[in-house]
């Protein structure tokens, strides 16, 4: 069992998300950075999919009611444990009252907790992960609240030894300014020529309303649609398209100063054009970008979206053999 | 006929897009239904979801079972082998779905947004029946209920069905969003958005015009009724449903049902072809005739 | 007298300053109410003392480690 004391601003259980629902309108949800969170189950040793916990700008004081393992992942925060400094990206040791604290975020925005065996909640819908809106999966539906007891599972597939580091190599830098790779379409064909290349050449600031639902983002320069006269079913704004399913990562423009970037929580439909959409591998790069960090896109075509998700699927073998050394069986 | 040329389009590396058309049209929903059909009898590999939009299909896909190139190649056979989607039989449900219109909840929504609205004194429902050119809003609610609406698509949120009626496109009633949307909608409200209908699954923000409200959920987490016994969501694309008038006593009557766990919904089983549907008068007698009469 | 630094824990926008120049506040007066996430949160003063200065107004965005109000101790 794990004693929430402070849940943090927004701490969610999470695993690899619930895909294949799409068709009744429900998202994905699932660990928004999969890379981080990915790595810290490979540092206690647990199978793919057990729930661990994601927690955005601020860590969670947790409580721990028996000896395990643990890992922490993702953007940069002090962890302590009973007050002494312990290292992220690396798998801890915990005993019976031990208390694991957060300082303030230094850099990325969201962390990864993940303790061997898993978070024990129930599954729905094939997922443990949570879905806030329909208050779906994860611990009752909802992010942490202080006093909630967390159960711990029995997915661990193999014993990890305590002081497993992962290779510096393999730890991402974060920064204000992110480079992000994206694909063409789906109504691209709604914009300009011109306002597409102004799309990739300018700084986009990540504004205050971003979340596991979507990012807003503020340009320089509003962008421009095609003329058009308005397609019969479509809404009267040109930013309007006859409803159009949206992949996760969509671009979408309801407004062409403030596009907003759809995320695992998002709508799974909508009336408004999607520009692009963010390579899935990128998506996890967008997990630790935070509110007044800048975003620069840049256009890749399919093979280069493949290749990228090839070099991360291989990076994740990597690491996985790396830490097979490690482990103790 | 339609001479407008799918265009296929990635959504990333996880996603295709096939969009049939740029403007609605009823005959690229029923072409839609076809091939949704089409891909999942034939079980493709490494497909995860295949999702209508009004005009297109989405699918999701893991390119690391199946490529973006076989895929899109497969999927422009099965478009290019449906030929007669107009004599394939659909497999559908009629069911009939009270709302209350013109209730006291919508009516106290929309009053509180009236500066986020097109009129600064019309309910939603007064509005949109003036604009469609009703002289009243009994007229307006004869219209709505008066030929059966197809369930296209079931997404934004879960469970929300989105319906467009089956009437010619001139009597097909069109209404504009909200200039700001409210920041707060009552769950089972019904709604109208450009030319299509529905119900929130939830209570939320929204932009659509507001008429009235159902007495029963479409989306229902915890499946306490029957009818969601295999599915925490309702609606199916391809279900055809009749709106009915309700007072506020039947409501409250169907309320209680709902929630003692014991309502279920009046609804048949119903096969039709395509292209039965635009004698939309007759279709409409024959809906309302297996639902009521057989 | 020491001049302690009040600093944004988390990134969001300013949309309420709850406190004037040389008020007075204790550990856990809330000083600044800001919106992230589409969600509000409130910082609140871990020390006691007078407001030197408020270094953001409304409409600000804030970002994590910046100082946003000096308290003198």
């Amino acid at each position: 069992m794990i004693r929430v004391i402070k849940p943090g601003i927004q701490t969610t259980v999470q695993d690899n998300g619930r895909i294949g629902f799409y068709e009744i309108g429900m998202p994905p949800a699932g660990a928004f950075d999969s890379y981080s969170y990915q790595i810290a189950n490979m540092l206690v040793g647990n199978d793919y999919n057990a729930a661990a916990l994601e927690a955005v700008y601020m860590g969670p004081t947790l409580e721990f009611e028996k000896k395990g393992l643990i890992a922490i992942t993702g953007g940069v925060f002090p962890c302590k444990i009973n007050g002494q400094d312990v290292p992220m990206w690396e798998t801890i040791p915990v005993n019976s009252g031990d208390i694991l604290s957060f300082g303030m975020l230094q850099n990325g925005a969201r962390v990864y907790i993940a303790i061997s065996g898993g978070i024990d909640v129930p599954v729905v819908m094939g997922s443990r992960s949570t879905f806030m809106s329909s208050k779906i999966g994860g611990y009752e539906g909802r992010p942490l609240k202080e006093g909630d007891y967390l159960k711990i599972g029995i997915l661990n597939t193999r014993s990890m030894k305590e002081g497993t580091k992962m290779g510096k190599e393999f730890i991402p830098t974060y920064s204000n300014r992110y480079s992000v790779r994206f694909m063409d379409g789906l109504c691209s064909y709604r914009m300009t020529e011109r306002s597409k290349k102004n799309f990739v050449e300018a700084d986009w600031i990540i504004t205050p309303d971003a979340n596991r639902v979507g990012y807003r983002i503020q340009g320089s320069q509003p962008l421009e649609w095609v003329e058009r006269i308005q397609p019969f079913g479509a809404g009267n704004n040109p930013s309007n398209v006859v409803d159009v399913g949206y992949p996760v990562g969509s671009i979408q423009v309801p407004d062409v100063s403030e596009p907003i970037i759809l995320f695992k929580d998002a709508v799974t439909c909508g009336g408004y054009a999607t520009i692009g959409t963010i390579i899935s591998v990128d998506v996890n790069i967008m997990a630790q970008a935070k509110t007044g960090d800048t975003i620069n896109f840049r256009y890749v075509s399919m093979d280069e979206s493949l290749q990228a998700r090839a070099d991360y699927q291989r990076t994740l073998q990597r690491i996985e053999e790396h830490l097979l050394h490690s482990a103790q069986y | 006929m339609n001479l407008f040329k799918t265009r296929y389009s990635f959504g990333g590396d996880e996603f295709l897009f096939m969009e049939l058309s740029e403007a609605f049209d009823l005959e690229n929903i029923f072409k839609i239904f076809c091939i949704k059909k089409e891909i999942k009898e034939k079980k493709i590999e490494g497909i995860y979801d295949v999702c209508a939009g009004n005009a297109s299909i989405l699918i999701r896909f893991n390119p690391d079972v199946i490529v973006p190139d076989v895929i899109e190649n497969q999927l422009r056979q099965i478009e290019e082998s449906i030929v007669n989607y107009e004599d394939i039989v659909i497999n559908s449900r009629l069911v009939e779905i009270p709302i209350f219109f013109n209730d006291p909840w919508t009516t106290e929504t929309c009053m509180k947004f009236r500066d986020r609205h097109q009129s600064q004194t019309l309910t939603d429902i007064e509005y949109c029946a003036q604009i469609n050119g009703f002289d009243s809003v009994e007229s307006f609610v004869g219209a709505i209920t008066g030929n059966p609406h197809l369930c296209i698509n079931v997404g934004f949120v879960p469970g929300l069905p989105w319906c467009y009626q089956l009437v010619p496109k001139e009597k097909q009633i069109e209404v504009p969003k909200y200039l700001r949307p409210r920041t707060f909608t009552y769950e089972r409200t019904y709604f109208y958005a450009g030319v299509v209908s529905g119900f929130y699954p939830a209570e939320g923000t929204g932009g659509a015009q507001i008429f009235g409200i159902s007495a029963t959920p479409v989306f229902d987490r915890q499946q306490k009724l029957l009818d969601f016994k295999d599915n925490i969501v309702f609606p199916k694309p391809g279900d055809i449903y009749n709106f009915r008038s309700i007072t506020r006593e039947e409501y409250d009557a169907i309320r209680i049902d709902v929630e003692n766990g014991t309502f279920e919904y009046y609804k048949k089983d119903f096969q039709f072809v395509p292209k039965d549907v635009y004698a939309f008068e007759e279709f409409s007698t024959k809906v309302k005739r297996r639902l009521y009469n057989d | 007298m020491n001049n302690r630094e009040i600093v944004a824990f988390m990134p969001g926008k300013v949309i309420d300053i709850k406190i004037q120049e040389g008020d007075s506040v204790k550990p856990g007066d809330v000083l600044f109410t800001f919106e992230s996430m589409k969600m509000e949160n409130e910082m609140t003063s871990d020390t006691g003392g007078v407001v030197k200065k408020i270094l953001v107004s409304i409409d600000d965005i804030i970002n994590p480690g910046s100082t946003v109000a000096i308290i003198q101790v």
